[in-house]
């Protein structure tokens, strides 16, 4: 097919709101009217590989196939962009490290625990787990203890690419230069170290399978960092619940810069931490709830 | 009766303890009551605010809440308290309308221009009579609050306030004006934007405004507003600028103008966009920057495609900028990486067999260059590459590109496979002994197999037969359905033997697959071949099997299959349903009646679809008053499909339900199917 001459099926209004509205209904993702040309254009490729005549057909597959779970799978795969990188939004990591670490340290050894759970949802190809990881070793504040840090997508092809843990270069691009010693140099690229990987998991979830979600057992953080924004509020406010239902006590949940609970949900208190907002799940053992505006 | 342990809690020092509480009262509120949720809408936190509003908005309706809230919004001390109030307002909307004009009445200052925002918020019509009135009041500040009010409310009449407050005196009231008719979508006539374009703080507001009046005259104001330095400004009208551009010929031919004579610095402002700015505001640099025929943008400009797309605006810039744009697209293609390497050869590709297409004069030293790169390029050793060479090779392939084509068959993947199997295909309308023969020796198997079968059937040859045969028994489940495909397109007994066989596969969609192809295999008689192999389909354990046999029989036209359809029509799984009905659709089975009637109340939308469309084809006298009944379906698609259905029964009967339906329908493509059927006068 040419890039200039598209001349392959042509999605109409009524299938495209079906299809969204079946999406939404699957995984919570949200697509506006002007995501329309988008879906037309990157569905077109399962209608070939499925032989199918038009999207009307596609939706009727989408709907009654016996394998329409994983034909859904591949469509939110490649209807939502996963590109990432190692240490994002340096700003947040350094309040995690500097200041929700310690936090969760006490909270634990006040439970007299040794263990750490971090939940990365919505991990895509794995440099969130690996990033959370590696901080969390590089602070030194748990060692000996039980650290896991799980990450989950609706996408198994990238779970596959997390696993593997093998980045190339521009998955380095914002990596400060003391943590090269967490990778080694291999023929695809650098690969994370052993001893982090032992720390990490992934697992195909969809958020919005509430239900699911206790595999992820007790958590102290969550991040979800720019995976809401494809969703509408409803899904939103699901996904949240899930969130807290997941948490801790006095747990934090990380959202990315321009994503926030409000009008979402009033569950979490905000805390202002030096150089972040993040939400923290009220502990009213500690009786921490201070008035914040 | 609220307990006294919720009224402790509602007071405690803890906010979470508070918020708890708010939620606790929702249920237990009464007028009595109403008080304590009014005053947690002024709590200090935040949370228990939110809390609140929830609360409030979702209460029994109480005058003693609406006054409550009306004390809350006009008060000054406690903004929290006000927005929330507000809040609350906007999500009881109409319910408030009454009580918040009686309190404009008997407030004044600060607390009326509050009561004017509540208005707003209600987004109720009948207030805009008041607040268009209020767009004169002597105080400054409420006449501004209507006017902001009237664009919230978002109605024609609120339009017609709004396009008045356009010629008041005061600046202010302009903007106030335009950004409210901005705001909810207005298309306001350049003849009443022009006169105000003259000031330069109102002309940058008019921007977006000016990309809806559609009129050609406005494009020179929007292309002054790029070369300011204002790179928000310059985003807002490229925007503009790309929407008339599609508002016909005049305003088009006016933007491509006036894109030619953009100066470096605006161009720069562009470039910067591209790279930075939302997608609509992308694409609509990426087009003006087109048709500046700006080789600089080509690399923003052709990531921009691979990653969005293209559509048709963009794709029209491209064709605009025609042969001159295909040497620097192939300089990008030789100095960029990966996927905007290969995107660039490929669109310097489509670009240049457009102009020969098009009978227009082609240098020849620009074709070799094209050859030559396109060539070379499926020795790349990026995939992604490769594959743009091949959909590029398309246009000009000729025999002895076979053997290379051939070569990179050889493990390839599904896409690449894909991508050699369209040039192939292009050779195939050439040189068809060329691929016959480059082919007889290819393996059928894996994804070259699935994308060659179609080549080599079309090709033909004594040994087609056998080698889709072989084919069948390929290990992959895509060869196996490219063989069913393939042996459709030869046909006969022999073929549709094959076919049945593989309704035993042990993969479903080939089973489906095969369903499919008896369905259209007929002797030369025009009999069909496969109804006898799908009756027994029908009686499959895999319900998408039994879903594709009953769609197949459908075109059979085998009427032995109507009874077993009509049980499947009532099978559990929806799928079946549908395709069951479809089936007996085709069928025209002469029986439906009553059971297209309690299909009309089936779970899923589909079947009732698939029930309405089979009522249309009936000739019952009550068609357009049942098909009249699924206007009231809950889902939106159903109710669509009745719309089209009305719209084509075309009856008085059918009009009076469609314009009975559009009072109150609030779907908006339900809306517009009604609206244009209505306006159609439905089917003569």
């Amino acid at each position: 097919m040419s890039i200039l001459l598209d001349s392959g099926p042509k999605l109409h209004r009524n299938e495209f709101r079906l299809i969204r509205d079946l999406i939404n209904r699957f995984c919570g993702i949200a697509f506006q009217d002007d995501a329309m040309f988008l879906v037309e254009r990157r569905l077109r490729e399962r209608l070939t590989a499925l032989g199918l005549r038009d999207y009307s057909e596609y939706y009727q597959g989408l709907r009654y196939h016996p394998n329409a779970q994983n034909e859904l799978e591949r469509a939110v795969e490649l209807l939502t962009t996963n590109e990432t990188y190692l240490f994002r939004e340096q700003y947040q990591l350094d309040a995690f490290m500097e200041e929700v670490l310690p936090g969760l340290r006490y909270s634990a050894e006040r439970r007299e625990s040794r263990r750490l759970a971090i939940w990365s949802a919505g991990c895509s190809t794995g440099e969130e787990v690996y990033t959370l990881a590696i901080l969390i070793a590089h602070t030194g504040l748990f060692e000996g203890w039980e650290v896991r840090i799980f990450g989950n997508d609706i996408s198994r092809s990238v779970l596959v690419t997390a696993r593997r843990a093998i980045y190339g270069e521009s998955s380095f691009r914002a990596m400060p230069p003391e943590y090269s010693r967490y990778f080694v140099e291999v023929a695809e690229g650098r690969q994370v170290h052993p001893r982090i990987r032992a720390m990490c998991s992934f697992g195909h979830l969809n958020l919005m399978a509430g239900d699911r979600a206790a595999i992820v057992g007790k958590v102290d953080a969550v991040f979800c960092r720019n995976v809401l924004i494809y969703f509408d509020v409803a899904s939103r406010g699901e996904v949240i619940t899930t969130f807290y239902d997941r948490l801790l006590p006095g747990g934090y949940l990380l959202l990315g810069h321009s994503e926030s609970l409000l009008n979402i949900s009033t569950a979490f208190e905000l805390v202002h931490l030096s150089s972040d907002l993040v939400y923290r799940r009220p502990d009213s053992a500690r009786g921490s709830s201070k008035r914040e505006e | 009766m609220i307990p006294d342990s919720l009224r402790v809690a509602l007071a405690d020092p803890d906010a979470e303890v508070r918020r708890r509480a708010v939620i606790a009262l929702e249920g237990t509120l009464d007028e009595d009551t109403a008080s304590l949720v009014i005053a947690a809408l002024g709590d200090a936190d935040w949370r228990v605010r939110k809390e609140a509003v929830r609360v409030a908005a979702t209460v029994s309706v109480s005058e003693v809440l609406f006054d409550a809230l009306v004390s809350a919004i006009t008060q000054g001390e406690n903004v929290g308290l006000r927005n929330a109030a507000l809040e609350v307002v906007g999500r009881r909307g109409r319910e408030a309308t009454e009580p918040l004009l009686a309190a404009l009445r008997h407030s004044a200052g600060q607390g009326r221009k509050f009561v004017v925002e509540a208005l707003g918020d209600t987004g109720d019509p009948r207030t805009v009579p008041e607040l268009a009135r209020l767009t004169d009041d002597a105080d400054p500040n409420v006449a501004a609050a209507a006017v902001d009010a009237l664009g919230r409310i978002g109605d024609p009449e609120a339009q017609r306030a709004l396009l008045g407050c356009l010629r008041a005196s005061d600046v202010f009231q302009r903007l106030a004006a335009l950004d409210s008719l901005e705001r909810m979508g207005a298309v306001v006539p350049w003849q009443a934007l022009e006169p105000l374009l003259d000031d330069r703080v109102v002309g940058r507001v008019a921007v977006p405004l000016l990309g809806r009046c559609g009129d050609a005259a406005a494009v020179s104001h929007l292309f002054q507003a790029i070369d300011r330095p204002s790179p928000h400004l310059a985003a807002g009208a490229a925007v503009a600028l790309g929407q008339l551009r599609g508002a016909g010929r005049e305003a088009a031919d006016a933007v491509s103008r006036g894109a030619a004579e953009l100066g470096v610095e605006a161009r720069s402002v562009l470039r910067q966009l591209l790279a930075d700015a939302d997608t609509p505001t992308r694409h609509a640099c990426a087009q003006l920057l087109l048709l500046a025929r700006d080789a600089q943008a080509l690399a923003g400009v052709v990531a921009l495609v691979v990653e969005q797309g293209l559509p048709a605006a963009l794709l029209d810039a491209f064709r605009s900028w025609g042969q001159p744009a295909v040497d620097p697209l192939l300089e990008l293609h030789k100095s960029a990486s990966g996927i905007v390497r290969g995107a660039a050869l490929e669109i310097a590709a489509d670009i240049h067999a457009g102009a020969e297409q098009q009978g227009e004069p082609v240098d020849p030293g620009l074709t070799k260059r094209v050859h030559v790169s396109v060539r070379a390029a499926m020795s790349d050793s990026d995939a992604v590459v490769v594959r743009s060479a091949l959909r590029s090779l398309v246009w000009f392939v000729e025999p002895e590109d076979a053997r290379s084509l051939e070569a990179l068959l050889t493990g390839a993947d599904g896409q690449l496979a894909a991508a050699c199997a369209e040039a192939l295909t292009a050779l195939a309308s050439k040189a068809p002994a060329v691929v016959r023969d480059t082919l007889r020796p290819t393996p059928l198997q894996g994804a070259a197999g699935a994308a060659l079968i179609p080549i080599i059937v079309d090709v033909g040859g004594d040994d087609v037969m056998q080698r889709l045969q072989t084919a069948l028994s390929a290990q992959d489940p895509e060869t196996r359905r490219a063989a069913i495909r393939g042996l459709t397109g030869i046909g006969g007994t022999p073929a549709c033997q094959h076919i049945a066989f593989a309704l035993a596969d042990d993969d479903v969609d080939v089973q489906i697959e095969a369903a499919r192809a008896l369905g259209e295999l007929r002797d030369s008689t025009g009999r069909s071949l496969g109804a006898d192999h799908l009756l027994l389909a029908l009686e499959s354990d895999s319900p998408a099997v039994r879903a594709a046999a009953a769609r197949a029989l459908g075109k059979t036209g085998d009427g032995r299959a109507i009874e077993r359809l009509r049980e499947l029509v009532r099978e559990d799984s929806p799928g079946v349903a549908v395709a069951a009905m479809e089936g007996l659709r085709a069928l025209s089975d002469p029986t439906l009646g009553d059971l297209l009637v309690e299909l009309l109340g089936h779970d899923d939308p589909e079947v009732v679809k698939q029930a309405l469309r089979a009522i249309r084809e009936s000739s019952d006298s009550r068609m357009a008053g049942r098909l009249a009944l699924a206007l009231e379906h809950g889902a939106w698609d159903v109710r669509c499909v009745a719309v089209e259905l009305l719209r084509d029964v075309g009856t008085p009967e059918a009009n009076r339900a469609l314009s009975a339906r559009a009072a109150h329908e609030t779907d908006d493509l339900v809306r517009a199917a009604i609206e244009e059927a209505l306006a159609g006068g439905g089917n003569p």
